[in-house]
């Protein structure tokens, strides 16, 4: 009887003896799987931060936020087209030592991605010291507004580049630096475009190469931009008109416009820190919200006074 | 004979007395592994007095898989009488640490890493 107790006992001690060596090998295995796991998900977020770099944020947000396949594949869309290019710059390059120019050329390029992010921008490519950019894809808001953004960054980016003059020109650039823009704005194919290995998001067509040639025809230091930019424009926008242009294997002359500036008129700013005030598409109104008893016990009197004026104005014209 | 097993297949190999594990072993849990089960406990005793488990070519098992490896590795030391071999390799990280572990759950087994 004892021996048979004794021997299930240490039939017992066995099997659990067992079930502890496969509990410590199923944890031990989970432990190298984890650990594993773990490291390659720190491999994929160093792959992302370097692919980072090599891609618009709209880009990197559209391959790498929803986790779709990059396939060749191409839609019809309509776009605003930027370019700009280094006035002589392959006189600029024959002059300067290689390695100044290479740390120049980086750091204007840096700061001309910049302002494109900024402003919502996709860049398309760098070609040498030309830049391309263009508004509509892969995040679309309006027509009306990728226009305006685009050349708000075409401003600002004039703005930088005759910050960067100075600086080139103290470091013995004779040059300086001056930048040509051109904006454009029309249906394009946009899409992926090359082979199943090697592929470029990009946008072709005649769109693409009149906003390139606006740029070439823009003076040293300016964004010339055509008029169907111009009339997606609210009219902040201070342009001149320029001249008409033929362009091969465009059927009809483009009108050219200069961009000059962007003019925050006093009747905006207003609207834009008046509380009881809305902007709208035709301007402005009251808040929908408001009521007359709320109109009458406005405590800013300055507000309510600057808005019945505006009204007023605006009944006038 | 070939078990498919999800993105796995499970072979025996009358040749080298061996079943043979390839590909990314990952199905869903002890449910779906019981066909793994099945088939090691139906084709383990092939071979009268010994076996072969070879897992050389399998790149991923997850904690399913190696419980139900594991319980038939148990089950052989129960039975007795089989002496069975487990090759794996150094090249695949989830082997060097998980299959020396299966001595531990029968010090009768011959290991050989490549």
């Amino acid at each position: 009887m004892d021996n048979i107790q004794q021997w299930d006992k240490q039939k017992l001690i066995d099997e659990v003896n067992d079930l502890k060596n496969l509990y410590e090998t199923i944890a031990e295995h989970s432990s190298v799987m984890e650990n594993e796991l773990e490291l390659k998900n720190r491999d994929i977020s160093n792959l992302i931060n370097q692919l980072k770099k090599y891609l618009s944020p709209q880009l990197f947000e559209s391959i790498v936020g929803n986790g779709q396949e990059v396939t060749l594949s191409y839609k019809r869309k309509f776009l605003t087209i930027f370019f700009s290019d280094i006035v002589s710059f392959t006189e600029i390059s024959d002059r300067t030592d290689p390695e100044v120019l290479s740390d120049l050329l980086n750091g204007y390029l840096n700061d001309m991605a910049l302002i494109a992010h900024k402003h919502g921008g996709t860049i398309d490519k760098f070609i040498g010291d030309a830049l391309m950019v263009f508004f509509g894809d892969p995040q679309f808001i309006n027509d009306k507004q990728h226009a305006e953004d685009c050349c708000a960054m075409a401003i600002e980016m004039q703005v930088k580049c005759q910050e960067i003059d100075k600086k080139w020109k103290n470091k013995g650039i004779e040059h300086g630096l001056k930048a040509r823009m051109g904006i454009h704005s029309g249906y394009c194919t946009v899409g992926n475009f090359g082979s199943e290995n090697r592929m470029d998001y990009t946008i072709i067509g005649g769109n693409v190469n009149i906003a390139s040639r606006l740029e070439s025809l823009a003076k040293p230091g300016s964004i010339f931009i055509s008029s169907v930019t111009k009339n997606l424009l609210s009219p902040t926008f201070n342009t001149s008109f320029k001249q008409k242009l033929e362009i091969r294997g465009i059927h009809f002359p483009v009108e050219v416009h200069e961009l000059n500036s962007i003019g925050h008129s006093k009747e905006k700013l207003l609207l834009e820190n008046n509380p009881y005030l809305q902007i709208t598409e035709n301007g402005f109104a009251f808040k929908e919200n408001i009521s007359f008893s709320e109109l009458q016990s406005i405590s800013n009197r300055h507000h309510l006074t600057t808005a019945l004026e505006l009204l007023l104005q605006k009944i006038k014209l | 004979m070939t078990l498919k097993a999800g993105d796995a297949e499970v072979t025996l190999d009358e040749n080298s007395s061996s079943i043979k594990f390839s590909g990314s072993m990952r199905l869903a849990n002890m449910k779906e592994y019981e066909q793994v089960a099945d088939f090691l406990k139906e084709h383990g005793n092939t071979f009268d007095d010994s076996l072969v488990l070879d897992f050389e070519n399998l790149q991923f098992l997850n904690s399913s898989g190696i419980t139900t490896i594991s319980l038939f590795i148990l089950n052989c030391k129960k039975n007795g009488g089989l002496e069975l071999t487990v090759k794996g390799s150094n090249e695949v990280s989830w082997q060097q640490k998980s299959l020396s572990n299966f001595k531990k759950l029968w010090p009768n087994i011959k290991l050989e890493m490549n």
